[in-house]
């Protein structure tokens, strides 16, 4: 088991110090994907953004808000709830959809980690162009609190590295569970606070607390809204951090050397 | 310095039904004490027993032995693909594993990303491959048409890329599954000299092949495999010869 965990520890640090290969992939993934189309990756943002408008003027209604608390409430949310599906429902397919070079060469398995984490950031930070016309109708909402967003997001981007991993060993391993982990995700994506603010569930509120997407949500919405977020949220976010981190270099020292066998 | 060293190397590999792919139905297996579902336990296959071949800097081993002998994976071993699950793979220098060329080429980057995507999968650091790039765009005679993507190329095309781009590596171990394909006929010529530098970089080399011309010709110690068993290791001919006469296979 030592022998396992020396040898995962060694495939992480040689995966990170293979970035010019996990970047380069990505970025050109990005580049070439939309090569041949017209706006290119902005096509996204703009589908976002009228998503935004729509959603935004009818549910402000809806729940008795204006529309300048309600839609950079919706964006922010909206924007950020994209990159952790993404990373989830990407991490799923992370070693399986590489079986070629995974069973042709010997790069550590990290690197696909890596790769698929980067491309997501990549698109989010595409995305993110989303609150520019945000911030230039309603200022306010870039204050000094607004730089916490960058801790925020590496700490979700931290959390990716073992979600992929952990998911993407489980997934290639048994192949029905990314249909699992997709409706999952359809479920959470309206048990979480995206389309509806926190407040719309009244006295019970706590019930919030439970749901480890509603953390990652506000540390990383409320820096962007420029409010400082508050600290049980972060505490809660290092927690599973830590822990999903822990389990997940337990299983990866076990099964690396396995993984190929299922591809 | 380049070393590799297999002791007693075994691997049963896991040949998994379709049926022990899915988590639900092993859950209710477990759940149900397998009354419910028949038993789907995957298969394991020795695909090699007791393997023990040392090599050193200087050594070019060819491979031989017939289909499923294990050759493939008796490669993938050596390269790291698959650890084996008894004995010990000892591995000193840089590993290049030509298994399946080819891979990261995507058909939407033009020429040019894509010798640059090879070969920083194959191991090479992004100046290095900068630094080769014109070599290689010269060797291919591709022209103009790297920098169109490789969707617009001929299959001969896309092999001509392939190895220019793949006989650039430097590799201190190099593993060959079969002679990498060069196209065609008037390329032939040059690309066999080219393939021969790269076998001369290569401290050491192994080559599974079924080309008697080709192991004759590159290899200076040859390897019979049958049924994943290393059934005796020694010069080129003393090999060949044993391998056609037929006598490499004893029926268990």
């Amino acid at each position: 088991m030592k022998e396992g965990g020396a040898a995962a520890l060694r495939d992480l640090t040689k995966g990170l110090s293979m970035y010019e290969l996990w970047w380069v992939t990505s970025y050109s993934e990005i580049q070439l994907r939309y090569r041949r189309s017209v706006i290119g990756p902005f096509w996204l943002t703009l589908n976002m953004l009228i998503l935004i408008g729509t959603l935004g003027v009818v549910y402000s209604v809806l729940f008795k808000q204006d529309l300048r608390t309600y839609i950079p409430f919706l964006a922010t949310g909206f924007l950020v709830w994209g990159l952790i599906s993404a990373i989830i429902t990407d991490s799923c397919n992370t070693f399986v959809n590489s079986t070629s070079i995974i069973k042709n060469t010997n790069l550590p398995f990290s690197v696909f980690v890596f790769r698929d984490l980067s491309k997501n950031l990549l698109i989010f930070l595409h995305n993110a162009s989303i609150l520019i016309p945000i911030y230039l109708l309603w200022p306010e909402y870039l204050t000094p609190w607004s730089l916490i967003a960058i801790p925020a997001l590496g700490l979700i981007l931290a959390n990716g590295i073992w979600v992929t991993l952990l998911l993407g060993i489980i997934c290639a391993r048994y192949r029905d569970v990314s249909l699992m982990v997709s409706n999952l995700l359809q479920i959470s994506m309206f048990l979480t606070p995206i389309f509806w603010p926190p407040s719309a569930v009244g006295t019970r509120v706590f019930v919030l607390n439970f749901n480890p997407f509603y953390h990652a949500l506000t540390i990383a919405r409320m820096s962007l809204l420029g409010q400082p977020a508050p600290l049980s949220s972060w505490l809660i976010m290092l927690a599973i951090t830590v822990v999903g981190s822990l389990l997940t270099f337990g299983i990866f020292s076990r099964y690396r050397k396995r993984i190929a066998f299922a591809l | 310095m380049a070393y590799l060293k297999l002791e007693n190397v075994s691997l049963g590999l896991p040949i998994f039904s379709f049926d022990s792919y899915s988590l639900k139905k092993r859950l209710i297996r477990i759940g149900t004490g397998g009354r419910l579902q028949r038993e789907a336990h995957h298969v394991v296959v020795q695909a090699l027993r007791g393997v023990d071949l040392e090599l050193r800097d200087g050594d070019r081993l060819a491979l031989i032995g017939h289909n499923g002998a294990g050759k493939t994976t008796l490669l993938r071993v050596m390269a790291g693909v698959y650890a084996p699950s008894g004995g010990s793979v000892e591995v000193e220098g840089r590993v290049v594993p030509l298994i399946n060329p080819g891979i990261g080429i995507s058909s939407e980057a033009t020429g040019y990303e894509n010798i640059t995507m090879c070969g920083l999968y194959l191991g090479m650091k992004l100046k290095e491959v900068r630094a080769m790039t014109r070599e290689i765009a010269e060797f291919s005679e591709l022209g103009e048409y790297l920098a169109m993507p490789t969707h617009t190329y001929s299959a001969g095309m896309l092999t001509r890329l392939s190895f220019a781009t793949v006989t650039a590596v430097d590799p201190d171990i190099l593993l060959l599954d079969e002679v990498i394909g060069a196209g065609d006929a008037a390329f032939q010529e040059k690309a066999l000299k080219r393939f021969n530098d790269l076998l001369a970089r290569a401290k050491i080399m192994v080559l599974a092949s079924h080309s008697e011309d080709w192991v004759r010709r590159a290899c200076n110690r040859a390897a019979l495999l049958a049924q994943g068993r290393l059934v005796r290791v020694g010069s080129v001919d003393e090999i060949l010869d044993e391998y056609v006469r037929g006598s490499d296979s004893p029926k268990e």
